[in-house]
């Protein structure tokens, strides 16, 4: 139902009216339930603690690049953890004086179930609030101190332990390493000593060697080639051919003679007979040119064939007396010596080439395992050196922990004795028991004309349904029947009053400490 | 009743006196109502004569006058109530009918459409209200025969009624109308004989009876308490003999259906209105008032 807000009001007002008895009802249940409950409601006093708690711990920043230590992420976790442990419960059981009584174990290990409940621990990275919450004051108070001391202790001892494991791990693992260290060193030295010739670079000087050798001896082979083929034209220049050559001249000397002596002989016979004195002597010296000329031809013959099956050349005197000859021979000869001083160095430089080799096969071996131990030793001392500094660190900060006690707890704000009890309190129940006894029916009226399809408004018969209304009654009521009503209120209004002075002696009683 | 309103009504009386007897004339044959058709018939058939009635109304004998204390303890209006307003509306609400029928008399039926609620106390003051008019005439009928209301909210008791009537061809119409101790205003209780109502409502004698209360004064309006309509079948035939119908819808009790079922019962051309009662009503208190 939609209906104007004045409508909605006159028609609770009727409604609130017409069940004022019911409605008064639930006003005295709902009052007087309240005020009853309110006032045996225990009284609640909180007494709270902030504690400042620095929240880094010592091996992160001491390990930091080389290890990551797990971290306290969550103060209030670890103090949670910390409080509600049962070394502290235990001593707090003892401290608040729960165990004047005697309590049994089971008994007390509902103490402190119900003591750990009232306990509230609330912080953030670096603060943490601890409360405690007890219906005596004095209770709350001490209970809260000793929470807050005996966290704190505890928080203490712990990063003591802290730092001493720190220091512990990292001078454990600094002799690890010079262990190590040492190690590494021994096997260089030893590697040294077994190859002294054990050097970076000596590799490629190696190479470099056998590069140059090989490049002398390809050289070198070349010098002798040559050699050889000038030798080789040299004797062949030298050999019967030579002499052969030589012979031919000898012959042809002869024959320009003998040629010469014809056309003497030719010019003499034109004025002479051929005994003619000088014609004879003519003919004789011919004679005697042919015979040479035919002994030198039957001479080189027989030195050609001689040379053809023996292969050593003749030479007669003319040749070897020949100056060219000298020539030749004396260059076959060097060269000769030429080529034996080739062959000598070549052999020579094989020799070298292989030791060389020998030699690079050697180092190969050696330089990888150098490297690998100067690797070794190297990130060995570097790692050293930095735990080495680490350790001196560890060893202020543990120092430090071991003789500034409550550097990393601080009571920001200490526990006080609360005065004024907190939660819900009587007053709150008083103000609560009024108002919802009078606000509950009028709202559970609200929702019934909300609710309940019954028509309570003429306007919704004329606009919904379209009917024309004639008029509108109120209830006529009789006299008497205005007299009854009027007692009914009177009786109402005397019962709100009999509720309020309930309100009042109550409270009073509550003032006076009497309840 | 103020100065105003019984000069009015002076005024009224003298002029009606002039014109009644043409005004008798017209009206029959004008209703368009099966009762008013049977006027004509009837009136010569019985001899009953329309006169001018103000006269009669003047003297006519409402037995003991009640005072207003009685009327007030019985919840009737009256026209010194302390609590005007109600009064008011009444008053309001006969402008209205008589507006809607001007110058004609008529025969109007009250009924409610929630079934544990009787309008009889809502008929008895639109009744009561008509008889403020010292010009008018009302007569109140209980059809509600099954439970009938009157006599209780009268704080009377009589004999003959409505049933009597209808059984007994010799008993007069005179003998069934019963004085209220209001003045112009009459009833016709339910009467002691009990039989099926429905026959009687549609018996000839019923209708006979409809047009003469109705013809026999020109200012005299006729009010049928029933039963809640979708309670009782004799509502339904009743609604044929009446001019027009008034609903009674009691606040915070009817649904929308309940109206809507009501109003289909009746005929949309046969519905006047709805009157919206029973709304509640703060007291109005004074401080001295608590300590008397």
């Amino acid at each position: 139902m939609n209906l104007p807000f004045e409508d909605l009001i006159k028609i609770l007002f009727g409604e609130v009216f017409t069940r004022r008895n019911s409605v008064f009802a639930l006003f005295v249940i709902i009052s007087i339930t309240f005020l009853s409950v309110g006032s045996v409601w225990p009284k609640r006093y909180t007494s709270s603690s902030s504690i400042l708690a620095d929240g880094s711990d010592i091996l992160q920043p001491l390990m930091e690049g080389t290890a990551e230590a797990t971290r306290i992420s969550d103060q209030r976790a670890n103090a949670k953890e910390i409080i509600f442990g049962e070394k502290i419960m235990s001593q707090i059981l003892k401290d608040a004086g729960w165990l004047d009584d005697n309590p049994s174990e089971i008994e007390q290990a509902q103490l402190k179930k119900n003591i750990a409940g009232n306990i509230n621990i609330d912080g953030g990275k670096e603060l943490i609030k601890i409360s405690y919450r007890d219906s005596d004051p004095m209770r709350a108070y001490i209970t809260t101190k000793r929470i807050v001391e005996l966290f704190i202790e505890e928080g203490e001892k712990s990063k003591i332990n802290e730092s001493q494991a720190a220091y512990d791990f990292i001078e454990k693992q600094v002799n690890e390493y010079l262990d190590k260290l040492t190690k590494v060193e021994e096997q260089l030295r030893e590697f040294r000593s077994n190859n002294p010739d054990a050097r970076p670079g000596l590799e490629a000087e190696v190479a470099n060697r056998i590069t140059r050798l090989t490049g002398d001896i390809e050289k070198t082979h070349l010098e002798l080639r040559e050699a050889m083929i000038r030798s080789e034209s040299l004797k062949k220049q030298l050999s019967g051919e030579a002499a052969i050559t030589i012979s031919q001249s000898k012959e042809g000397q002869f024959r320009v003679k003998i040629a010469d002596l014809q056309q003497q002989l030719e010019t003499l016979r034109l004025d002479y007979q051929d005994t003619y004195p000088d014609i004879v002597r003519l003919k004789h010296r011919i004679e005697d040119l042919k015979l040479s000329m035919n002994a030198e031809i039957e001479h080189r013959n027989t030195a050609k064939n001689k040379a053809a099956e023996t292969g050593v050349v003749y030479m007669d005197e003319s040749i070897l007396l020949n100056p060219l000859y000298q020539v030749l021979r004396s260059d076959a000869s060097k060269s000769e010596t030429q080529i034996a001083t080739l062959h000598a160095r070549m052999n020579e430089m094989n020799k070298m080439l292989e030791n060389e080799y020998e030699r690079a096969k050697r180092i190969h071996g050696g330089e990888a395992s150098l490297a690998k131990l100067t690797r070794n030793y190297q990130v060995n001392q570097e790692i050293y050196q930095d735990l080495l500094r680490r350790m001196e660190r560890a060893r202020v900060s543990k120092n430090l922990d071991r003789e500034n006690q409550g550097l990393t707890f601080k009571i920001q704000e200490p526990a006080k004795i609360p005065l004024i009890p907190t939660g819900i309190r009587f007053l709150h129940f008083l103000i609560g028991g009024i108002f919802l006894g009078i606000m509950t029916p009028i709202v559970l009226i609200y929702f019934m004309i909300e609710v309940d399809p019954k028509i309570r408004y003429s306007q919704i018969i004329s606009k919904d349904l379209g009917l024309p209304i004639l008029a509108e009654m109120s209830v006529l009521s009789s006299q008497s029947d205005e007299k009854k009503i009027k007692n009914n209120l009177l009786l109402l209004g005397l019962g709100v009053i009999i509720v309020f002075l309930i309100y009042g002696y109550v409270s009073w009683l509550k003032i006076t400490g009497q309840l | 009743m103020s100065k105003i309103e019984e000069a009015l009504n002076k005024a009224k009386k003298s002029r009606e006196k002039g014109l009644a007897t043409i005004k008798a004339i017209n009206t029959t044959d004008e209703i368009p109502s099966s009762v008013r058709s049977m006027v004509s018939i009837s009136s010569d058939d019985d001899g009953i004569q329309r006169e001018s009635s103000t006269k009669e109304i003047s003297l006519m004998d409402s037995g003991d006058i009640r005072d207003k204390n009685e009327l007030a303890e019985l919840k009737i209006i009256h026209s010194e109530m302390s609590d005007n307003k109600i009064a008011n509306t009444y008053r309001d609400l006969r402008t209205k009918l008589i507006q809607h029928n001007p110058g004609k008399n008529f025969i109007a039926m009250i009924t409610s459409c929630v079934p544990d609620n009787d309008s009889s106390p809502t008929t008895l003051n639109i009744a009561t209200a008509f008889s403020f008019d010292e010009s008018k005439t009302s007569l109140l009928i209980d059809c509600n025969l099954n439970n009938p209301k009157l006599d209780a909210l009268l704080n009377m008791e009589t004999d003959k009624g409505l049933t009597d009537y209808l059984e007994d061809n010799s008993i007069p119409v005179d003998t069934i109308m019963h004085k209220t101790g209001i003045k112009r205003l009459k009833t016709i209780p339910a009467g002691t004989a009990r039989e099926t109502a429905t026959e009687y409502f549609t018996s000839m004698r019923m209708r006979q009876l409809m047009s003469d209360l109705l013809t026999r004064y020109s200012d005299r309006y006729i009010f049928l308490d029933t039963a809640p309509i979708n309670e009782s079948a004799d509502t339904r035939i009743l609604v044929e003999l009446c001019d027009f119908v008034i609903l009674v819808v009691p606040y915070g009790m009817a649904t929308k259906s309940k109206i809507s079922e009501s109003v289909e019962a009746i005929g949309k051309d046969k519905l006047l209105g709805i009157v919206f009662n029973d709304k509640p009503k703060l007291p109005k208190f004074k401080l001295s008032d608590i300590f008397k």
